[in-house]
């Protein structure tokens, strides 16, 4: 892989509104935030954002190059990244390993993909663009999936390792969809994990799901589970992780609380 | 091009409730638009057969999501409809309207708003204090979506009213003046601090919807009749002077010249009207 996450940036949280205060109020106890490309779009929000990221380092996670769609990459979203590349000076930026939209329709969350060899090609063709246009500093993340799309012969761990290797890019390992995905799917979470080549996981997500209609959804509105506490044990064990972000984009609860999460999380990546 | 219309497919078939519908019950015709090989519907097929519970738990996902964001956009909408109301429409709102990739939230918020008031059973379900609510977060949406053009070169930086006389003062173009049937100031403070609303007396009000010059950000205030005369004759082509004669008769003031002066200056200071040095000719490539 290649040399563009040396830098190690602790435990940060995922930016919301809600949490602005909260930050600022305690700089000294995060190490960074993540901050959604998409909201970041307008200029007024880029402006209020400054007290915030001119103190802290900051990671930007898109929600829409919809890596996995057989289109080429938007160019009208991509001038607006640009600039929010340039403006925020990201220490790295990722997207998820999935559909978002397609023939010019906004699906409005992230859909699932088949594992096949076309869609390996067509992702990592968009990574080697987006690399050379913007930075080496690209990560991809593993989505929730409620079905498998027919007609793919690879599992989703083998999927993501040839789109890691194909693409020559970092992986972001949200460990709640890991959690999620394992009970959902009927497969063994660790299986997973000494699956995917853990010397490419530069960040983690955090996050908390619940069981609704027999299903487990990430909601990112509850608690991180104890098995996901476990899992990032695992990882930091095994792998050279460079930040973890908890991320609470709901059902917000006391910042305190979120710093307690910040906290634990920052003791597991310095002890393992 | 098979994959690409197998995604186009898919992309219809979780946002479009109707498509939805008649690809679970076995009906074909609506996949017809698509360029799909036999294979592409072979596979279809096997994710009706196989997994059609777990595809519309994932679309029901997709409401939930869009309620959500729509719920940060509209705040006030989403507590004056009440939990019900709000998810009833966001509901229809997903299942029949299909919302294009290049739309922004603000821009698919606006495109609920839209829905809510044009169809006649939702529209008929609200009551007039619904409406005004819509109507004010539609109005901050619209200047969010309006962009934010720089400051014309002919701007200045001025001191005091005494220097502002014969400046042109320009409202940003990015400016509603709306009337409400509410003075929604109180009903607002009232929706953020909880969320039950008795019924609020009716006071027509007018509120002066604007961006400011300096930070881009969305404001809002009540005004007063002559202060809306003033606004709209802050239009970069009226001197300052001239504009405080014409609004003058309406001050209820010992000096009413000095009086409109002052107004005039403290808008320059809250960032809501800027000051050119020579008038905004018509027509003229500006950022207006």
């Amino acid at each position: 892989m290649t040399s563009a996450f040396s830098q190690r940036i602790g435990v940060g949280l995922g930016y919301h509104s809600e949490f602005r205060d909260g930050i600022l109020n305690h700089l000294d106890e995060i190490d960074f935030v993540e901050i959604i490309s998409e909201k970041c779009f307008s200029l007024a929000e880029q402006k209020k954002l400054e007290p915030i990221t001119n103190n802290l380092p900051v990671v930007c996670h898109g929600l829409q190059l919809s890596l996995g769609t057989d289109e080429a990459l938007d160019l009208t979203y991509l001038d607006k990244l640009a600039v929010v590349l340039e403006r925020l000076r990201p220490v790295w930026f990722s997207d998820h390993l999935c559909m978002s939209q397609a023939g010019g329709i906004d699906i409005g969350h992230l859909a699932p993909l088949p594992f096949t060899e076309e869609v390996l090609e067509i992702i990592c063709a968009k990574i080697v663009a987006l690399k050379q246009k913007f930075a080496p500093s690209f990560l991809v993340e593993n989505i929730t999936y409620y079905f498998q799309l027919p007609g793919g012969k690879m599992t989703e761990a083998e999927f993501i390792t040839r789109v890691l290797e194909g693409g020559d890019c970092g992986m972001l390992l949200d460990l709640n969809n890991l959690d999620v995905n394992a009970k959902n799917h009927g497969y063994d979470p660790y299986e997973f994990l000494n699956s995917i080549p853990l010397d490419r996981v530069v960040e983690v997500h955090l996050a908390g799901g619940l069981l609704r209609d027999g299903l487990y959804v990430d909601t990112h509105g509850h608690s991180i589970s104890d098995e996901v506490w476990q899992y990032l044990k695992f990882v930091c064990r095994h792998a050279d992780v460079k930040g973890i972000v908890i991320e609470r984009d709901q059902n917000f609860p006391q910042f305190e609380e979120l710093l307690t999460d910040v906290q634990r999380a920052r003791r597991i990546l310095l002890n393992n | 091009l098979s994959l690409r219309g197998l995604q186009q497919a898919l992309a219809r078939i979780y946002t479009d409730g109707e498509t939805r519908e008649a690809f679970l019950s076995g009906a074909e015709s609506s996949l017809a638009a698509y360029d799909l090989s036999p294979r592409d519907l072979q596979h279809l097929r096997q994710l009706r057969e196989n997994a059609s519970d777990r595809l519309e738990f994932f679309c029901g996902l997709l409401t939930k999501k869009q309620s959500h964001l729509m719920q940060e956009l509209l705040p006030l909408t989403y507590k004056t409809l009440r939990e019900t109301l709000w998810n009833d429409v966001v509901s229809a709102y997903s299942s029949t309207v299909v919302t294009e990739a290049v739309m922004s939230p603000t821009a698919r918020a606006v495109s609920f708003l839209d829905f809510l008031e044009s169809h006649g059973d939702w529209q008929s379900s609200l009551n007039l204090l619904q409406r005004n609510i819509v109507l004010y977060e539609r109005c901050k949406l619209s200047l969010r979506l309006a962009g934010q053009p720089e400051l014309p070169d002919s701007s200045v930086v001025t001191r005091s009213e005494n220097e502002l006389a014969n400046l042109y003062p320009l409202v940003h173009q990015s400016f509603l003046i709306r009337h409400f049937d509410y003075d929604l100031t109180g009903v607002i403070r009232l929706l953020n601090d909880s969320a039950t609303l008795t019924n609020p007396p009716q006071i027509p009000t007018s509120v002066f919807f604007y961006r400011q010059w300096r930070t881009g950000s969305i404001e809002t205030a009540k005004i007063a009749e002559w202060l809306e005369q003033l606004l709209n004759l802050c239009n970069g082509q009226t001197a300052a002077n001239s504009i405080v004669e014409r609004v003058a008769e309406k001050l209820a003031a010992v000096e009413p010249s000095l009086v409109g002066m002052q107004v005039l200056c403290r808008l320059k200071e809250q960032g809501v009207i800027t000051f050119l040095s020579r008038p905004l000719c018509l027509g003229m490539k500006s950022n207006q």
